[in-house]
């Protein structure tokens, strides 16, 4: 008996250490979608999305339009922070205004995809300057209760589910002490 | 992670492992963790994505939450309370960081 209560200390400290290493990672939180319309718009200009200004290569010659992802409508820029590698500034969103005649840029626009899904809806280019409009909403995380097929209206019944899940066993423990009060031997 | 996955992990754990701490209680154990695993598997998992809580603190949290309810809700032994909570909630949070990290 005693060596077993040794080994399950042993494997508690052991157990303990595993989890404390899992007190670092970066949890995951609601997704930050940016999306875009109107890309048809311009006329004389491209939009570019580019990770950050400190990702151009500057040993790279090719134009800037091509060095990025060209956006066009109903491109998505999906932004979520987790793993081991994610920085914070994985949330910059860097979009530059190219003249699609020379590859210069003539404009830039910078988002943070953080707690905000947002929708970039462009109206022009005027004098090589962006024209745009954004519409932001609150994102919200995406709780699962049997599996992903989960849409984003399901969003408030999910949770709801979840706090009533939490709700019951709470009633439960509260039953299970009232009824040990009122018989000892229970 | 799923909540039927969580509850179902945290079912095997919290009731199926503990009771052979308490194996002479009978079924009490089994409903002791079925109790305190629909409590805790959603309201912790709402906690992880939605605030920035410090885990360690909710971790310390529910150990003593368990050792408190296995203490006076299955057996006045605090050192067998104490060994249960500890392995048994830190094998749910491994579980859990390996579901939702």
């Amino acid at each position: 008996m005693k060596k077993l209560c040794w080994a399950l200390v042993f494997c508690c400290v052991c157990a303990v250490a595993f989890a404390d290493a899992g007190f670092n990672i970066r949890r995951r939180q609601a997704l930050s979608v940016t999306s875009f319309s109107g890309c048809n718009n311009l006329r004389s200009h491209e939009l570019v999305f580019v990770g950050s200004y400190f990702s151009i290569d500057t040993a790279d010659k090719r134009p800037y339009n091509k060095r990025g992802e060209i956006v066009y409508d109903d491109y998505k820029i999906n932004i979520q922070d987790g793993g081991k590698r994610w920085e914070e500034s994985d949330r910059n969103i860097y979009l530059l205004l190219v003249d699609a005649s020379n590859n210069k840029i003539t404009d830039s626009l910078h988002l943070y995809g953080k707690d905000y899904d947002m929708h970039v809806i462009i109206a022009g280019d005027s004098a090589g300057k962006l024209q745009y409009r954004i519409d932001s909403t609150k994102s919200v995380y995406q709780y699962m209760i049997l599996g992903k097929e989960e849409n984003k209206d399901a969003f408030k019944r999910n949770r709801f589910i979840f706090i009533g899940c939490s709700l019951i066993g709470f009633v439960l423990l509260i039953a299970l002490f009232i009824r040990r009060k009122n018989n000892p031997n229970a | 992670m799923t909540l039927l996955w969580t509850l179902t992990g945290y079912f095997i754990i919290k009731a199926l492992l503990l009771w052979p701490f308490y194996y002479k209680l009978g079924a009490r154990p089994l409903q002791v963790g079925l109790a305190s695993s629909l409590a805790i598997a959603p309201l912790i998992t709402i906690l992880y994505h939605e605030t920035a809580f410090d885990f360690l603190y909710v971790y310390a949290a529910l150990i003593l939450m368990d050792i408190f309810l296995y203490n006076f809700l299955l057996q006045k032994l605090w050192w067998k309370a104490i060994l249960a909570s500890v392995l048994l909630n830190t094998l749910c949070i491994i579980y859990f960081f390996l579901g939702n990290g």
